[in-house]
């Protein structure tokens, strides 16, 4: 018996012990606490932040800007593109943002939200690697290479708040200019700063970045833009693509005719001279993995060069063709071949084989254009709006695009070129055009795309293009500019969300279409500050310069938009 | 030293017998005269007893030490008939004491043992347990153990969340405990906590459930208890009659076969060559289509009638439906032995099953499970018990939602033959779909189905031991050890070359496969004590501690691209493309309790019960929480007589109980992406279990000798410290927010069991039990700071209209969306239109009437391509000098809750015929179709259809003072109109209220008398034959396949949504059952 008792004692007291350790780790997730213990964490913090600015800038969820801007267009209503960039279907002219957090994907809800939450995990994570590096920490287990790995990453953190902030201020008209300095102990009850602060806090960090990364010499990591075959950059070409950037910012960031008169343009030209283009030229890009293809952090690239999923608008397709008519003409369509002088549109023809995927395509012959591509079947269903329909293609990233095209060759992964040689010479040949530079830099800055791209000129523009003619710069300042904005045109296509924030301030835009986003509902209803949109029937879209109305709304929705990256299926409604 | 009475008397129980020795011998019988073996006779309030053998005889034996002439009440119990005790001195010598027990055929008095401290006569609870028995599962047995609860227990509600062969149904206990989560309550199986379902458990294993609602009866559960607890039971060999075998083999074979079928359009609105010549008249370029008759432009293809109206017929209908819906065989074989002789008794059983669903090409589910519940009695006062289960499964499942063949099906035209072979490589069905590029997201399921498989195989081994030590006469302890392991594959393989529907390049395949492999132990001391404290009141207190240790560890890879076809592994693959990922959790609980309770002479009960719960599942800084419950009953009749009531008690329990946080809910998480880290979710080191407080107050009614039973519950649950993902500022930098305890959901619920034996003859009965519920819940906290106009959210799965709600003051299950207007009044709650009404304005009254369908429409439209009814918009925030600020179009436009539910089951027995039946009835539910919705895009749903319809006038597209008559309408009516770009809105609201005749069976039983009289089967004790059907019929005005379904994500009893799901089938079945 006292064995008994033995047992059911020696039972309850290991129990008492055994059960009283109830900590227990994750080892299933990384923290911050352990990221920056580890040097080589503290860096993938950096990294995993240039990655989401990635898939923020090139977002699924804002999508329908590109079709507000009537540059790639769609009636699918994922992401709820038909419902902002339909005339006159939900709304009188278009719709404004629904800025409601009840609002949910197919009225879009998300929208506003996605590039909001994005840029501020950006911009926290660039944050918490200076904040690292002010305390001490150092990027290698012996501290022996400190000094330039962490004049390395101290710059490209610069750099990347400033992206952060940057894409802030060109989408938003409020937002936090905040970093590691700031005090943020209290987030409920920091004061916005309007989106002229934002970007000139924004310029700083660029500035700071450039700086910084004319010090020292270094390279930037192996696998710091995409995995295995991501390219690397020195500190020269990080300190010329912070003054790309910097000129993107104040170029893009005007919402209309008179901001845009007002910019520092001067100031585009001395970032852009300094640019991408100003030493060795190189193209800013990241490698998109396979389990990105269906569309993982380059959507706007993705569907837009996916030729069952997104078409180019017929406004586009009619300035850069000679045969295609906007609007559509119903119900035959605009016909194929193409006709253009431009090698980059050229006559349509695309892929291996005619009727490529089924979608009447003529294959490619030498005519082909490197950019477009022409397809007799207009996707869209003709109910659901014929201002979508459309038969030209965007092809020029056709590499990122859906794994349905499998294409020939195609593995479902390749580089994402997101700033873009011919970019920086546009907005340097704008400066120089705005600011009363040289004509002739101009034209030749010009003439890189134009016809560095689009092929020597000929006199007779014909089937399958021969080329455009080269600008002398001796041309009338409406002929600059109209060959200044074809090549944006073409040149932005697909480069995130560049080509509305091109046309919201040399325009025009389709009435009511928003010219900037308000702060999410979200983050107002979480703030307990007063919620607001614009555009729409009775909102301002920010067409003229003045500060827009505040319109109260609702609430809050369930899944954050990182949530909804399981949409990413091409299934389409 | 005083040896306790009860020692002396348990060790002399088998000693031989002795001059001084009392012994007790008897017989116990019906009061039909029946002898019934396997009846236990004990010496109440304490643990010594015998078993009869199969005449209905026992022998009890007390040793001369614990014999002194006092007085000890001799109970007699067994199951179906009520106990009977009668006080009786024990002195030295022989006795003769024999018992006859009246049956208790609504089984008002039996025992149960969830919740409380002992097992306890049901009357004498303060509050309810609900309980299945073996008799009722036998009647018709489940496809699982759970779904023997269906219909038999008031407050138990069932939904599939999908209803492929193999699932597990969710299941809720009253009203809602999370805002956020699913309300699966806590499963026990023979004393192990079942963290992996209990799917497995053959229904034929289980001798009885027991289940607990909520906190006023789970607070023994404390952290785990919050959504109740159900208590299953298996047969073990302490039932049978001693010195006894049983052999029982049963044999079950059907079919099952879907009682409702999708319907579709059999019209399309494309052009077609209406006369020879008429194509090319439209455009010279046009050509016909052989095979559909369709005018094909230049590029191949259609176009559609400038009309817009879908009134073609279709020259070709396949009936995909019928190809894609087949009978499918459903069997199952069991056969167990049990033995009672001596210190020992055994169950061993074995089963095995194969379901194959009615959904062609997918392998169905077969399960093999075997089981052994073994108890010995180590000496005297020491017993053991032991059980050990194993059961394995595999099941060839099919996708469901956006994206599966159930998704497709609503988009293939009825032209397309889905059945033709082959694809290039020969592989079945074609997967190319003529004029595909004419209508989005069409696909052949049936290339699908026959094509990916997926396939999920599972291994359970659940092992129990249970030591039982009565120390003293007044107090036991007991240990107990439980052991739940589940190893799970599953494999998702789409093969290469893997072909497009459109014919372009075939897709290279795609390989998931992942293992899931998880235990949990559970083990536990106890010490419980009987005592009678006077004459008047017995006390029973336990106390406890139980540890819980629980890791489950999972692999997982996945691959996009296959390198070659026909190597269906890793080794196959695109080694680039190969992602893989693992985890591992490990979750400890160590909690205290202790339970008192007093029965006050037979009449007055109270009961205090007191937990303490850690856990690592609450953050480091709230490791604890404390529960408790009080509850009493009172049996009102044995203080007063009330004429015509054998018994009426009244019954007030109030306890708490929680939900604790999932594993990582804690813990701050970053995503680890290709190239490096970034923020997700913040950690919250202050987590804490939600918090479940009951009051539940009930009344229960007995009369005409246990014939009639009424039992009355009113439950209210305030659930409060919600845990739930709250949103932060942009600045804290995690998107997805943070875990908190925030939000709080009040429910209250009244339940209804009325049980009737209406005829109650020898060898004729008729039982009618009829169970009912009405619960409302409400949202009564949000997390959203006050102040704000309507905090709202609005949320959905996968891409199906968002069409759930939350708010607060809100019903948790209410639906929002658009509101379609059917009143021209309804026009003018939105101001601006309320601003141009007048004569001659664009929203006057004149300028619009009310559609075929009771739609408002603008009459400058009716009847053209262009019809569309109207979205409700009204004011939401006035100014404060009048005039509209703020307008909205989203309102309220279901309730997921349904008024009430009634279950009707009824049994009835002639001689050896027995009939069971239920009748399932939810009335006053709303269900969104998501499922039609979607299919609005295209052409097929049976809505599109016009052909039916009178035709539209040919003044059609004109206003005049008597507006034409247009009945038909084009396709854009319906596919930009009320599809509505998959944005939630009433026309796919639909009622969810149903009848549903769930199970049907009629059995005939022959006894061992009657074969051995026609010479079969000597040594047969029964036959039992029975025919059984279940999920028979429903009866409803839903226009989907089932009124039971729910979406695949989230709370099932929330996101009632038919979306691309399996749907539910009925089974027709056969079963032969002999009893050795």
């Amino acid at each position: 018996m006292p064995r008994m008792y033995t047992l059911v004692a020696s039972l309850a007291a290991a129990l008492a012990v055994g059960g009283c350790d109830l900590n227990v780790g994750n080892p299933n997730a990384p923290d911050v606490p352990r990221v920056i213990e580890d040097p080589a964490g503290l860096e993938q913090l950096l990294t995993g932040a240039i990655r989401t600015w990635v898939e923020t800038r090139e977002n699924y969820f804002i999508m329908p800007l590109n079709a507000q801007a009537d540059n790639y267009t769609a009636s699918w209503n994922n992401a709820a593109i038909r419902f902002y960039s339909s005339v006159g279907s939900d709304c009188p002219s278009r719709c404004g943002w629904s800025n409601s957090a009840t609002a949910p994907e197919a009225v879009g809800g998300p929208t506003v939200e996605a590039a909001w939450y994005g840029y501020h995990t950006v911009l926290s994570s660039a944050t918490d690697v200076l904040t690292a590096i002010a305390a001490g920490k150092c990027f290698d287990t012996d501290c022996a290479d400190d000094t330039t790995l962490t004049s390395r990453n101290r710059a490209v953190a610069r750099m990347v708040q400033g992206m952060a902030l940057a894409g802030i201020a060109m989408l938003y008209d409020s937002g936090f200019a905040v970093d590691e300095n700031s005090d943020l102990s209290d987030p409920y009850n920091i004061a916005f700063n309007n989106r002229a602060q934002v970007r000139d806090f924004a310029l700083q960090k660029f500035n700071e970045a450039a700086a910084e990364a004319a010090g020292v010499v270094w390279k930037t990591g192996d696998n710091w833009f995409g995995l295995e075959s991501g390219s690397t950059y020195t500190n020269v070409q990080i300190a010329q693509l912070a003054h790309t950037m910097a000129a993107e910012l104040i170029a893009l960031w005007p919402r209309n005719a008179a901001e845009n008169a007002a910019a520092d343009w001067a100031a585009v030209v001395s970032h852009a001279s300094q640019g991408i283009t100003s030493t060795a030229p190189f193209d800013f890009e990241y490698f998109i993995d396979i389990n990105a293809a269906e569309c993982g952090i380059a959507c706007i690239k993705s569907w837009g060069n996916s030729i069952g999923t997104m078409r180019v608008d017929t406004r586009v397709a009619k300035l850069i063709t000679t045969n295609h008519q906007d609007p559509w003409p119903n119900p035959g369509g605009n016909p194929c071949p193409t006709i253009s002088p431009d090698r980059r549109v050229g006559n349509g023809t695309w892929g291996p084989t005619n009727n490529f995927n089924g979608y009447s395509t003529t294959a490619a012959d030498t005519g082909a254009g490197s950019d477009f591509a022409c397809s007799a079947v207009a996707i869209f269903p003709p109910a659901r709006g014929q201002y979508h329909q459309s038969n030209l293609q965007h092809v020029r990233y056709n590499n990122l695009a859906a794994t349905g095209e499998r294409l020939p060759g195609f593995d479902g992964s390749g580089q994402d070129p997101l700033y873009t040689r011919e970019m920086n010479d546009l907005l340097w040949a704008e400066g120089l055009l705005r600011s009363g530079g040289s004509k002739v830099t101009a034209a030749t800055l010009i003439n890189n795309s134009r016809v560095g791209r689009g092929g020597a000129g000929c006199a007779t523009p014909g089937v399958g293009g021969c080329g455009l003619l080269p600008l002398t710069g001796a041309e009338t300042d409406t002929a600059m500019y109209d060959a200044l904005h074809y090549e944006q045109e073409i040149e932005f296509m697909g480069q995130g969300t560049d080509p509305f924030f091109n046309r919201r301030r040399i325009g025009p835009l389709t009435a009511g279409t928003p010219r900037q986003m308000p702060v999410p509902a979200k983050e107002m209803d979480v703030l307990a500050r007063e919620i607001y949109t614009f555009g729409g029937p009775s909102g301002p879209d920010m067409s003229a310069s003045v500060g827009g109305g505040r319109v109260r709304s609702v609430g809050q929705i369930f899944n954050d938009y990182r949530h909804l990256a399981q949409l990413l299926s091409k299934n389409r409604h | 030293m005083r040896v306790p009475q009860f020692v002396a008397i348990a060790c002399l129980i088998t000693m031989p017998l002795a001059a001084q020795d009392a012994v007790i011998k008897g017989r116990v019988t019906a009061k039909t005269g029946e002898a019934l073996g396997g009846a236990n006779v004990l010496v109440a309030n304490t643990n010594t007893g015998a078993v009869t053998d199969a005449n209905g005889a026992y022998t009890l034996t007390i040793g001369a030490g614990a014999v002194r002439g006092q007085q000890v009440v001799l109970q007699a119990r067994y199951i179906g008939h009520k106990p009977t005790s009668r006080t009786i001195t024990l002195s030295a010598g022989e006795q003769q004491q024999d018992f006859t027990l009246e049956a208790d055929p609504l089984r008002l008095e039996e025992v149960v043992v969830t919740g409380v401290a002992e097992a306890t006569d049901r009357r004498k609870l303060g509050f309810t347990v609900g309980t299945v028995n073996e008799e009722q599962m036998k009647a018709v047995p489940g496809a699982n153990a759970l779904e023997a609860l269906q219909g038999k227990i008031s407050g138990v509600r069932f939904v599939p969340q999908s209803a492929q062969p193999g699932s597990e149904p969710a299941i809720r206990l009253r009203g809602a405990t999370s805002i956020s989560g699913r309300q699966d309550p806590l499963y026990i199986v023979d004393g192990v906590i079942a963290r992996y379902g209990i799917a497995d458990i053959a229904p034929e294993d289980v001798e009885r459930i027991e289940v607990i609602k909520g906190a006023a009866a789970s607070s023994l559960y404390g952290s785990n208890g919050a959504n109740g607890v159900v208590q299953v039971f298996t047969k073990r060999g302490t039932t049978l009659p001693e010195g006894s075998m049983q052999v029982t083999v049963r044999a079950e074979a059907g079919v099952n076969t879907m009682p409702a079928r999708m319907v579709f359009s059999r019209s399309h609105a494309w052009e077609i060559e209406e006369s020879p010549g008429y194509c090319a008249a439209q455009d010279p370029t046009w050509t016909v289509d052989p095979v559909g008759n369709y005018c094909l432009n230049e590029d191949g293809g259609r176009s559609t009638k400038p009309d817009g109206i879908a009134d073609n017929p279709f020259t070709i209908y396949h009936d995909h439906w019928s190809s894609m819906v087949k009978n499918g065989p459903f069997a199952t074989q069991y056969i167990s032995i049990g033995q009672r002789r001596g210190n020992t008794n055994f169950n061993a059983s074995f089963e095995n099953t194969r379901n194959k669903g009615v959904i062609f090409g997918l392998g169905g589910y077969e399960r093999q499970n075997a089981r052994l519940n073994l108890d010995h009695q180590l000496r005297s006062n020491v017993d053991a018990s032991f059980s050990a289960f194993y059961g394995t499964s595999s099941n060839g499942r099919a996708a469901e939602g956006t994206g599966s063949p159930f998704y497709s099906l609503m988009f293939v035209q009825p032209d397309v033959d889905i059945t033709a072979c082959c694809n290039p490589d020969g592989s079945p069905y074609i997967a190319q779909v003529p004029l595909s590029g004419d209508v989005a997201n069409d696909a052949n399921p049936m290339y699908e189905l026959a094509n990916r498989k997926i396939t999920q195989d599972r291994n359970r081994f659940t092992g129990a031991a249970r030591l039982r030590w009565r120390m003293t006469d007044w107090l036991a302890a007991e240990g107990t050890l439980g052991y739940d392991q589940e190893s799970q594959f599953s494999k998702d393989l789409v093969p290469r070359p893997y072909y497009t529907s459109s014919g372009g390049p075939p897709d290279p395949g795609s390989l998931n496969e992942s293992t899931l492999n998880g235990y949990q132990l559970n083990t536990g001391v106890t010490l419980t004590s009987v005592r009678r404290l006077s004459s008047a009141v017995v006390n029973t207190t336990k106390l406890g501690t139980l540890y819980e240790n629980q890791r489950i560890r999972g692999l997982v890879a996945s691959a996009s691209s296959f390198r070659i076809g026909q190597v269906p592994e890793f080794a196959g693959v695109d080694q680039s493309s190969v992602t893989p990922g693992s985890a591992d959790t490990v979750i400890k609980n160590f909690n205290y309790f202790g339970v008192t309770t007093f029965d006050i002479k037979d009449r007055y009960v109270i009961d205090a019960l007191v937990r303490r719960d850690g856990s690592s599942l609450f953050g480091p800084e709230n490791r604890w929480a404390t529960y408790y419950r009080v509850s009493g009953a009172w049996r009102v009749t044995e203080d007063m007589r009330v004429p015509g009531l054998d018994e009426w008690r009244l019954r007030a329990s109030y306890g708490t109980a929680g939900l604790r946080p999932g594993f990582g809910d804690q813990y701050e998480i970053l995503s680890v992406t290709s190239t490096g880290f970034a923020k997700v979710i913040k950690g919250n080191p202050a987590l804490k279990p939600a918090h479940s407080s009951e009051l539940e107050l009930g009344t229960n009614f007995d009369l005409r000798g246990g014939r009639f039973s009424v039992e009355y519950t009113y439950a209210r649950k305030d659930s409060k410290d919600q845990i739930l993902l709250v949103d932060l500022p942009a600045l804290s930098a995690y998107p997805q927010g943070q875990w908190q305890n925030a939000g709080a959901l009040r429910s209250n619920t009244h339940e209804i069991t009325l049980a009737a034996r209406l005829i109650n003859k020898p060898g004729t009965g008729l039982t009618l039990n009829i169970v009912g519920d009405r619960t409302r819940q409400v949202i009564t906290d949000w997390t959203l700071p006050t102040g704000k106009d309507l905090p709202l959210r609005l949320y959905g799965f996968q891409q199906m209209p968002a069409a759930f709600f939350l708010g607060p003051n809100r019903d948790l299950g209410v639906l929002y969306g658009n509101h379609w207007v059917r009143d021209v009044n309804e026009l003018y709650d939105d101001p601006a239109k309320a601003a141009a009404n007048g004569p001659g304005q664009a929203w006057s009254p004149d300028s619009v009437m009310v559609n075929e369908d009771g739609y408002v429409v603008r009459k400058s439209v009716y009847g053209t391509p262009n019809e569309r009814a109207i979205k409700y918009v009204y004011c939401k925030e006035s100014l404060p000098g009048g005039g509209c600020k703020t307008t909205d179009n989203i309102v309220q436009i279901g309730n997921a809750n349904p008024d009430f539910n009634m279950s009707f089951g009824l049994s009835f027995t002639r001689s050896r015929l027995a009939v069971n039946a239920l009748l399932d009835w939810s009335y006053g539910s709303d269900l969104y179709n998501g499922t039609r919705q979607w299919a609005f895009q295209a052409t097929r749903d049976r809505a599109q259809d016009q052909a039916g319809k009178p035709q539209n006038d040919a003044a059609c597209g004109t206003v005049s003072a008597t507006m034409p008559s247009c009945p038909q309408k084009a396709l854009g009516y319906y596919g930009v109109g009320f599809y509505n770009g998959l944005e939630s809105n009433d026309f796919f609201i639909e009622s969810g209220s149903y009848a549903k005749l769930k199970e049907l069976s009629v059995s005939y039983t022959l006894g061992g008398d009657q074969l051995r009289r026609i010479g079969l089967l000597r040594s047969v004790r029964e036959l039992r034959l029975s025919f059984i059907a279940r999920n028979l019929f429903t009866i409803t005005n839903y226009s989907g396949l089932d009124p039971e379904v729910s979406g695949l994500n989230g709370d099932p009893f929330q996101v009632r949504m038919d979306w691309f799901q399996y749907p539910q089938f009925r089974t027709f079945t056969g079963s032969v059952e002999l009893g050795f």
